[in-house]
């Protein structure tokens, strides 16, 4: 153990200091991801940075995606007890003002024909916590799931460069979304399950946060291969395999706390060209009554391999020491598409895939992303 | 509930920062300081407790002030939720200015004849003690972690109707910062075996003191033979912004008690360094015969007898002012009398010619013949 400042704060929740965490299990991870994206299409910037304690690890990834081409580059060092750092390689994280303001820095060095990104992200909406720990064991004590989430939106202004083309951001013209995450979860595959999966286990996941002008709607739904009759709404902590729902509904942020609205059901008619959303949309009913009818269309989209998520060669959490690794998807070429979508190393969520999106509901229009993994 | 922290890395289990990982009543977060002039004029104790599982924050502010021979408590608790990102209740506040280098405590003015608005500033790196573990027929009694820093201290206080100024050139601080479980927390505590639970250590001493440019601390618990059953320690040498770690093979201590009392008069080390030094330091108090009687700050005391930790509703503010000028018997103004087993209190170090200043705390309960106590009497 080794006392660091954080430990001069009274917010200990275990015996050792805050450098450790109460599990021994390898794969827990603390982490902030985000995703943004012009509202006019044609731009998507995601990134995440994670923290490994137990494998004494914190890694980064950062994806920018335009033009038919996605830049990724993805770090890790060894954490050294050090989470208030959030830093790997070229990329890290600042928190500004909790809650309210992030920073994303992605450097290029002095390579100008790297991708590079200054940019803020903004909120002034509630940020929509899951309502149970996200937990799934299988027989015995071994957690596949474990963890707890919460998820907002915001606004972004700040600079992206890619392929030589800069963008001026602004909280007109993007939006963001991010989350952040704690525990346990299969991560993908990045520590191989050796025995079978249970039949319990959810094999489709959807998730998605939009932002509209007033009001923010999230929700997480976990299905078997074949959708069950039974709903299993609030929390998504549940082993009987049946489809199991989670989500929010959030409006403006203030000091005071408040009780969100839940979203009790959900039902997705998305449409989709191989793996990613081609458009259709979803109904939803919230804890207050109110029924939501959306409909979502694709602006751009993020192939989350690029990220670290499955990835046979860069596995989150994994100790590698110090490394950066760099390259480029061309997502026009149906051949890498297909690769990134293939399940080569045999993960437990063979690909994901993640796109900032347009919604429209009662004639308002707002954006947001969504992540589907099968 | 999400609190800014949550927007941290920092978690150190699956759920939000106002829950524990574990649901024991007794989980704790505690600051603990301990600030006093060195000529003896007046010693301040204070220190704020967090209880997630309790849903309670509470926090004391005392001082002795010599010149009354008196020791002035002021104690507070509420709940802790909604809250639970502002350290402060009532009259007592916390703000941390700088994580392990400066700290302000303020107890506003209130109706029980002390205040103070002091700031501890660090002056050597935290020794982190060695981990906290008992488990006795089957329960965890104690599963905690400590650390303790070395400090000067400015700004005033207000006791018995006098203003004192605290310079860092003449006050000096000696604080802790301690988490998890330990006996005495919560408000009641559990029994696990019939009769008298074991007493694992008859004696036992902890002192944290700086001489020079080397910040020390020791404890040592011994058994009734005089057996040393644990010492845990650290020394950390400052030599500007480099520090340097060792710790101690052996300490052997030579203890003369005040006539009649197990309370510790003088005290007499000798340590051995871990790469065979030797040396020999001596503690007398800062002013004789003052000790803190820890009941004043809630350790085993509050009116209502229940501890530290214990839910008392939304607001608690509570004080007394006791006699304290005996060093082993107390008394308050209605005439009662006792004898604490346990206390503590600023000290003077003399260590190879060099003198510094520090924080003793000592118990000497039940047998222990190499002193004179022979059986299990508890004279005071």
């Amino acid at each position: 153990m080794s006392v660091t400042r954080a430990d001069d704060l009274t917010i200990h929740q275990g015996y050792g200091t805050i450098d450790q965490v109460e599990s021994g299990n390898p794969r827990w991870f603390e982490s902030v991801w985000f995703h943004l994206g012009l509202t006019a299409g044609g731009l998507s910037v995601a990134g995440r940075v994670g923290a490994y304690p137990v494998a004494n690890v914190m890694d980064a990834t950062a994806a920018v995606s335009a033009g038919g081409r996605q830049w990724n580059v993805r770090a890790a060092r060894v954490l050294q007890h050090d989470r208030t750092r959030m830093e790997a390689g070229p990329i890290r994280a600042e928190i500004l003002e909790p809650f309210r303001r992030w920073r994303f820095v992605l450097d290029a060095g002095d390579d100008p024909s790297q991708p590079r990104f200054d940019l803020e992200i903004l909120s002034d909406h509630y940020p929509m916590e899951v309502s149970a720990p996200v937990m799934h064991r299988r027989a015995g004590r071994h957690a596949i799931w474990e963890m707890w989430q919460y998820v907002q939106t915001g606004r972004v202004r700040g600079t992206v460069t890619a392929n030589g083309q800069e963008h001026a951001l602004n909280e007109e013209t993007a939006w963001a979304v991010r989350d952040r995450s704690w525990g346990v979860r299969p991560i993908f595959g990045q520590t191989p399950l050796k025995a079978p999966m249970p039949d319990s286990l959810a094999r489709s996941s959807t998730w998605l946060a939009a932002r509209f002008p007033a009001h923010d709607l999230w929700l997480w739904l976990m299905e078997p291969v074949e959708p069950l009759a039974v709903r299993a709404f609030g929390n998504l902590s549940d082993d009987t395999g049946r489809v199991r729902l989670d989500g929010s509904v959030a409006g403006l942020l203030t000091d005071s706390a408040e009780r969100l609205p839940r979203v009790l059901e959900a039902d997705l008619q998305l449409a989709f060209e191989g793996p990613a959303v081609a458009g259709g949309g979803f109904t939803a009913r919230d804890s207050d009554g109110r029924k939501w009818e959306v409909a979502v269309r694709p602006l751009s989209t993020v192939y989350s391999r690029g990220l670290g998520y499955g990835n046979p060669s860069f596995r989150q959490g994994e100790y590698n020491g110090n490394t950066v690794q760099r390259d480029v998807y061309d997502l026009a070429d149906s051949g890498t598409v297909a690769e990134l979508t293939s399940n080569p190393a045999g993960h437990v969520n063979p690909y994901g895939v993640e796109q900032f999106c347009e919604f429209t509901c009662d004639g308002e229009r707002g954006y947001g992303v969504v992540r589907v993994g099968i | 509930m999400l609190t800014s922290l949550d927007d941290t890395l920092h978690h150190q289990v699956a759920t939000t920062f106002d829950h524990a990982g574990t649901s024991d009543y007794r989980f704790f977060d505690r600051y603990w300081f301990s600030l006093f002039d060195t000529a003896g004029s007046a010693f301040v104790v204070s220190g704020m407790g967090v209880y997630r599982n309790m849903n309670v924050l509470d926090g004391f502010g005392c001082a002795t002030h010599t010149a009354e021979g008196r020791q002035y408590n002021v104690r507070v608790s509420r709940e802790l939720r909604p809250d639970v990102m502002t350290p402060g209740a009532g009259p007592l506040r916390y703000e941390v200015l700088v994580p392990l280098e400066r700290h302000r405590l303020v107890l506003a003015e209130n109706e029980f004849g002390l205040s103070f608005d002091l700031e501890w500033e660090a002056v050597a790196p935290p020794h982190e003690e060695g981990h906290h573990f008992e488990r006795r027929d089957g329960r965890v009694v104690m599963d905690y972690h400590r650390f303790d820093q070395m400090g000067r201290v400015a700004g005033r206080v207000t006791v018995g109707g006098r203003e004192y100024r605290a310079t860092p050139e003449t006050w000096v601080g000696v604080r802790d910062h301690s988490w998890g479980v330990r006996p005495g927390v919560g408000g009641v505590e559990i029994a696990t075996s019939a009769g008298q639970q074991p007493r694992p250590a008859a004696l036992f001493n902890w002192l944290c003191y700086r001489v020079g440019n080397r910040s020390t601390y020791f404890a040592v618990w011994d058994d009734s033979a005089g057996g040393r059953i644990r010492l845990d320690s650290s020394v950390r040498t400052v030599a500007g912004t480099a520090t340097e770690e060792t710790h101690l093979r052996e300490v052997e201590h030579d203890l003369e008690f005040y006539p009649g009392t197990r309370r510790v008069r003088r005290a007499q080390y000798r340590i051995v360094y871990e790469d065979g030094r030797v040396s020999t330091i001596t503690v007398t108090r800062v002013r004789d015969p003052f000790t803190w009687v820890l009941q004043g700050y809630g350790y085993g005391g509050y009116r209502d007898g229940r501890g530290l930790g214990a839910h008392r509703g939304r607001l608690l503010v509570e004080g007394d002012c006791w006699d304290v000028s005996d060093p082993a018997v107390v008394g308050d103004k209605d005439g009662g009398r006792w004898s604490p087993p346990f206390r503590e209190g600023p000290v003077r170090v003399e260590q190879d010619g060099e003198v510094g200043f520090g924080h003793f705390a000592e118990h000497l309960i039940g047998a222990y013949p190499r002193y004179g106590f022979a059986n299990e009497t508890r004279s005071p």
